[in-house]
């Protein structure tokens, strides 16, 4: 026998009109309460398509692909151990520049875009502060961080 | 509405001119194009495809037009960046989406004080964190529906703002990226099953708060 329980847990899949199971069918048919909750759900929705967004700037574009264009002229930052024998010129460039500089090499990457002192609390200073921590894959770790985090459950008002 | 066949001839006129049919590719067949030929202009186009969205899901993810525009500027420099290490093996969206969501979420773990729940929303004037009125008066609405509407919107946000980050970025992906259960899970590296109960929750929540106007 099909609980409420069991069809509230099968809410999300009748919001998407994915394979709804006959039995959650049946009982949302005949239960006030979930059908309420569903349709609920849906109106709550819906109302969400309210909210619009601004244009984007008409620099956003330029912008971008100017900062890539810069990159680009930079040495690769992620190139991996073996990633620069597909690019001959850039190895070759690579290769002079290890031998002269080292480690200052390094170094010179990782920072340039970062001025000496940021300043702290602006989204600018921010994005700079995410920018030292130059390996994207170091950050996507925060999303395994937040998947058994207490910050999933709804904060009560 | 073209068809597959209109699209590869298309991509068939566009070789014979020297330019690369990108439209007749998947996004990842285009992103490794970026890494592996250093191709501007196949960067370019995934930057045009994608900058809508991504700057829309910033937007509500901060609130902030400004803020949003920067978090995507540095949501598609990672991309190049990173452009030798990405790997097909999440559909390019996904990756896209991790990247933004990280990044939206550090910006907003730094700035809890923004996002506290009982801050107060203006609601006579304009959204004035985007620097723009959204809410262009429609004519055939009086001065009291003018004035709910913006009551309304102005709970729409707060609301969703005071969702926690991982239930924020879910149902930004679900109700305004169009991606389905699946997609969302990849990106949040869930179970899609857990996808769904944490979409619950949420819209469990802001149908709670939100009941006044539903
Ligand atoms: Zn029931």
């Amino acid at each position: 026998m099909i609980t409420c329980k069991n069809v509230r847990e099968n809410l999300m899949d009748a919001l998407a009109e994915e394979q709804t199971s006959p039995e959650v069918l049946a009982h949302l048919r005949q239960c006030g309460t979930c059908s309420a909750e569903l349709d609920g759900l849906r109106k709550t929705m819906s109302l969400l398509d309210e909210w619009e967004v601004p244009e984007p700037s008409p620099y956003f574009l330029t912008r971008v692909k100017a900062h890539a264009r810069e990159a680009q002229q930079k040495a690769p930052v992620h190139a991996g151990p073996l990633a620069w024998f597909r690019r001959p010129v850039l190895a070759a460039t690579f290769a002079a520049v290890l031998a002269a500089g080292g480690v200052v090499l390094r170094l010179s990457v990782f920072q340039t875009e970062a001025p000496a002192t940021p300043q702290t609390g602006t989204a600018v200073a921010d994005i700079e502060q995410l920018d030292k921590n130059a390996d994207v894959l170091v950050n996507t770790d925060l999303i395994d961080e937040l998947s058994g985090a207490p910050s999933d459950d709804v904060a009560e008002p | 509405m073209p068809t597959a066949i209109d699209t590869r001839a298309r991509g068939v006129a566009a070789m014979a001119a020297g330019q690369v049919p990108y439209d007749s590719l998947t996004d990842a067949e285009v992103m490794l194009r970026v890494g592996a030929q250093d191709d501007t202009a196949a960067y370019e186009y995934l930057v045009q495809k994608f900058h809508r969205p991504i700057i829309a899901f910033m937007y509500r993810m901060t609130r902030n037009q400004a803020t949003a525009e920067e978090l995507a500027q540095e949501t598609f420099l990672r991309v190049y960046r990173s452009r030798q290490s990405y790997a097909a093996e999440a559909k390019f969206s996904t990756w896209l989406y991790r990247i933004a969501t990280n990044l939206a979420v550090n910006y907003a773990r730094d700035h809890k004080t923004e996002a506290t729940p009982g801050k107060v929303v203006s609601l006579d004037e304009p959204d004035e964190e985007t620097g723009t009125t959204l809410d262009v008066a429609d004519p055939t609405m009086n001065v009291e529906q003018h004035l709910l509407r913006q009551e309304r919107l102005a709970a729409i946000k707060k609301h969703v703002l005071a969702l926690p980050e991982k239930q924020r970025a879910a149902v930004l992906m679900h109700k305004y990226q169009g991606m389905n259960y699946s997609e969302i899970a990849s990106v949040l590296k869930l179970s899609e099953s857990a996808t769904k109960s944490l979409l619950f929750r949420a819209y469990e929540a802001l149908r709670e708060r939100l009941k006044e106007f539903v």
